[in-house]
């Protein structure tokens, strides 16, 4: 039997937004939105989800007047993302 | 690419995944060219003004202080380029070692210029050596083959401005006597060595990333 994907990460958006941070140290708000098309209201409340779950850190601050809210994945998110890889290629047969 | 939040099979996210590493790589690619291009440029263009001042008796001071158009400008065109750059670009792990390596190479080149009031030695071979070398370490770790060649090249070329100055020291004589007008475009013909080697390790290899990471984005 086929061991089940990451619910979490088996969304469009969610799955986006990590794989973009799997390849870089940091990405914030606007280069996310800007990539995965999304609107803010939704890009919002998927990357509190990923927060909650632990996956990534969000870091809100400013850049000079500007706010700025800066991404990273953790540890956690990382092990998540190469098991969800790792299940996708047993799906796949790859 | 739009993504909403439906749920997805699994060629599906296989598509996401690898479109979003791609995507991702090329902007982190896409702002390489220009620091190239903006040292590059600087020291080709204050090179061959400062060669032209010296061969035409310009005042002294002019011509010392005008090498210091070189960390102005590229000092303050790299502070702009930094500041376009955080507001529409992730920050990778690439960025950092390669501002590392910059760093260091920095303060090598501020050793150099000790190294060069004090000592006399040739500030031209050791900036021209130490960019070089920057320049293949950063070839190096972004996998640039073009940028490694090129700093190999301005490594190596850098020889020739010692040889240069052996060359002048060996015949200063028969120098002194030909009747070449006028001879100072001959004594500082370094410099023209100096702006060749700038011109091969940054301005070339700079154009051809920019081109390339051009041609990315827009495809």
């Amino acid at each position: 039997m086929l061991k089940p994907l990451d619910p979490l990460l088996h969304s469009e958006l969610r799955l986006a937004i990590v794989s973009i941070l799997i390849g870089v140290e940091e990405a914030d708000f606007v280069y996310i939105r800007t990539e995965t098309g999304a609107t803010a209201g939704n890009l919002s409340v998927q990357l509190d989800k990923l927060q909650k779950a632990g996956y990534i850190d969000v870091e809100k601050g400013f850049r000079g007047k500007m706010p700025r809210t800066v991404c990273r994945i953790t540890d956690t998110g990382r092990r998540a993302f190469a098991e969800y890889v790792e299940t996708l290629r047993t799906y796949l047969k790859v | 690419m739009s993504t909403g939040n439906n749920r997805l099979d699994e060629h599906r996210s296989i598509e996401i995944i690898s479109r979003m590493i791609a995507d991702t790589s090329a902007h982190i690619d896409s702002e390489s060219g220009k620091y190239f291009l903006l040292w590059g440029y600087t020291t080709l263009i204050v090179s061959l003004l400062e060669y032209v001042a010296q061969v035409c008796h310009l005042p002294i001071p002019l011509c010392l202080w005008a090498w210091f158009l070189i960390p102005v400008v590229g000092g303050i065109g790299t502070l702009i380029l930094n500041r376009r750059a955080l507001t529409s670009r992730p920050k990778s792990y690439l960025d950092r070692s390669v501002n590392a390596v910059w760093v260091v190479f920095g303060l090598s080149f501020g050793m150099a210029l000790i190294a060069a009031m004090v000592y006399g030695a040739s500030i031209l071979y050791l900036t021209a050596m130490l960019m070089g070398m920057g320049t293949v370490i950063t070839g190096k770790i972004c996998r640039h083959r073009v940028l490694t060649l090129a700093g190999k090249a301005g490594v190596i070329l850098s020889l020739l401005i010692p040889a240069w100055h052996l060359l002048l020291r060996r015949h200063s004589a028969t120098i002194q006597e030909c009747d070449f007008e006028p001879i100072e475009a001959i004594l500082y013909a370094d410099i023209l060595i100096f702006a060749l080697i700038f011109l091969v390790m940054m301005v070339i290899p700079g154009h051809i990333l920019y081109n390339r990471s051009k041609r990315l984005k827009d495809a």
